[in-house]
């Protein structure tokens, strides 16, 4: 039987979501619709200004709703698989990988299209790096955390030196660097879409594995779970989809690492039971700060990662504290 | 149900060139069979070896005639100590233990089967060592195996619960399960059918109780002079503690 806090929780998430959606129509730079405006432009009864005002905002939303599932469920699966609940998809070195991508592309005075190019085939190489460099110490958990944890480092710093280099050059880079789905074209809002539900193909037809993965390596194998080859096909697709979302949206922090684990708070470690509650909670934190960039920035829009993080924080810093009682439960 | 045979031959595992398991036979035709030795001897090892966790260098495992790869759902196995998520719940990690299986596990019926439905709710990793223990058992024998092998089932036990779990694997010894555990108490091993005496990677010894519980033999595997005292039909081995 389901327990009714979980059935309140659930119910309350998709309130939740529904609201944030409406906002997302309503907020923005050019003039705030009211749910009857949008409902009137949506029917017909607007301007072709108004009509495209809002389906500019729509793809927005459909963006920042993809953003935070893919990064939600990538930090699901990468925290199961690493048996690790504070790991999040960057712990494999992709994001800043990305990020080193970008920078570099912008330093050679590349175009547009190529800065996003760089940056997902920097995600690609630093994960290809860390794998390699973890399997020589048999891909374990631990090596992959250790390996991808220093090239992070590694990949930060030579982003560092080159932002740095770049100086005032660094301009746009800079609002992509802190995370963003305002630049984000339609097209790239229904890639990252595809992408997204295509992640979610492959994880859930790998579930019954990751389920039984909650018992550790050794159990799991047992089990009939082949551990080194899940672990390498799903971090290669995590790393893929991560990537994707970089290079699209900048490194958005902080949604891979706390929408599992508000998952996990409210509906046990079920691999199977948490897949749905955190791509409801992934959205409504992608889309939730996408909002709050939007609504609070004035006219200019914050940076999106630096509002994942003062939403996302609060909620892990009371969770943690919460936890010492939760084992009495 | 007919007890599944389960035989090693000529096994041998090397890790980093070191031998943990050299030239092991053994055949184990059902019953309850206890694996003892000194720490590293290689007793976990040889579990999971059969439990197709560890691939020999050399030899062969068969677990009622089937390599250990195609034995999956055959077997079940209890790790010694499982630390998971810690927002897992007891239902989780039972559900978990259903992977392969076409009918799944019902984690209420895992634990009404021990008188556990208690424990429904509680988080994994609040619970005592002992219900830990019961928890893994209870989702390990909801698989229906046929083949049980359990590291270390008494360690973290008290008494009560140590009587408990013997009984459980009786119980499953009666139901045609073939049960192959280590265990560092020669007090529950003498309650097995058959023991095996591992020490530095090789079996030194297998038989039944009698044949194998011998005070020159264990004093020379463990190193310890020991104190032989008979308690009913068994001899239990108490060592000589100088300060």
């Amino acid at each position: 039987m389901v327990p009714p806090r979980t059935i309140i929780v659930t119910l309350f998430l998709l309130a939740l979501l529904l609201v944030l959606f409406t906002l997302s129509l309503s907020i923005g730079a050019y003039r705030l619709y009211s749910p009857l405006d949008i409902l009137r432009v949506v029917v017909g009864g607007g301007s072709d200004v108004d009509l495209a005002v809002i389906e500019l905002r729509l793809w927005r939303s459909i963006a920042a709703i993809s953003v935070g599932v893919g990064l939600a469920v990538s930090g699901l699966v990468i925290q199961r698989l690493l048996g690790n609940p504070m790991a999040d998809p960057y712990i494999l070195g992709i994001s800043p990988g990305a990020a080193l991508g970008y920078l570099i592309a912008v330093s050679l005075g590349l175009g547009l299209p190529l800065w996003y190019l760089l940056s997902f085939l920097g995600g690609l190489a630093a994960y290809s790096i860390v794998v390699v460099l973890a399997s020589l110490a048999g891909l374990t958990s631990l090596a992959l955390i250790v390996v991808g944890v220093s090239l992070s480092y590694v990949f930060s710093s030579a982003s560092i030196i080159l932002l740095y280099l770049l100086g005032p050059q660094a301009g746009f880079a800079l609002s992509w660097i802190f995370g963003s789905v305002a630049y984000v074209p339609r097209s790239s809002s229904l890639t990252l879409a595809l992408v997204v539900l295509a992640v979610l193909t492959v994880v859930v037809a790998y579930r019954g594995a990751l389920t039984a993965l909650l018992l550790g390596d050794e159990t799991a194998k047992a089990l009939g779970v082949r551990v080194e080859l899940l672990r390498l096909a799903l971090t290669a697709t995590i790393a893929f989809t991560v990537s994707v979302i970089t290079a699209a949206a900048g490194p958005v922090g902080f949604i891979g690492l706390t929408a599992p684990w508000i998952a996990r708070v409210a509906y046990g470690a079920d691999f199977s039971k948490l897949l749905l509650p955190t791509i409801v909670i992934g959205a409504t934190l992608g889309l939730g700060s996408d909002v709050v960039v939007r609504a609070v920035g004035g006219g200019r829009e914050l940076p999106l990662t630096a509002i994942t993080a003062l939403l996302g924080a609060p909620v892990l810093l009371y969770l943690s504290i919460r936890g010492r009682d939760v084992g009495r439960l | 149900m007919e007890p599944c045979t389960v035989s090693l031959e000529g096994v041998t595992v090397e890790v980093g060139g070191r031998a943990i398991l050299k030239n092991l036979s053994v055949t184990i035709n059902g019953g309850l069979t206890a694996f003892i030795g000194p720490n590293g001897a290689g007793k976990t090892t040889l579990l999971r070896v059969v439990a197709g966790v560890v691939k020999p260098s050399r030899g062969l495992v068969r677990i009622c005639g089937l390599e250990p790869g195609r034995a999956r759902r055959l077997v079940s196995y209890v790790p010694a100590f499982l630390q998971v998520d810690p927002y897992a719940r007891v239902e989780d990690v039972l559900r978990a233990y259903s992977y392969g299986l076409s009918d799944g596990l019902d984690p209420r019926e895992a634990l009404r089967a021990f008188n556990l439905l208690h424990l429904e709710g509680r988080r994994f990793n609040s619970l005592s060592g002992g219900e830990h223990k019961l928890v893994l058992i209870a989702g390990a024998l909801a698989r229906k195996p046929r083949v049980l092998l359990l590291d270390e089932p008494f360690s973290h036990l008290d008494i009560a619960n140590q009587v408990r779990v013997a009984r459980i694997l009786r119980e499953a010894t009666a139901r045609g399960v073939t049960v192959i555990m280590t265990v560092h108490e020669p007090l529950y091993a003498s309650l097995a059918d058959n023991i095996g005496v591992l020490s530095s990677g090789e079996l030194v010894a297998f038989g039944a109780p009698r044949e194998v519980m011998r005070r020159d033999l264990l004093e020379k595997v463990y190193g310890v002079k020991l104190e032989e005292v008979r308690v009913g039909s068994r001899n239990l081995f108490i060592p000589e503690i100088s300060w």
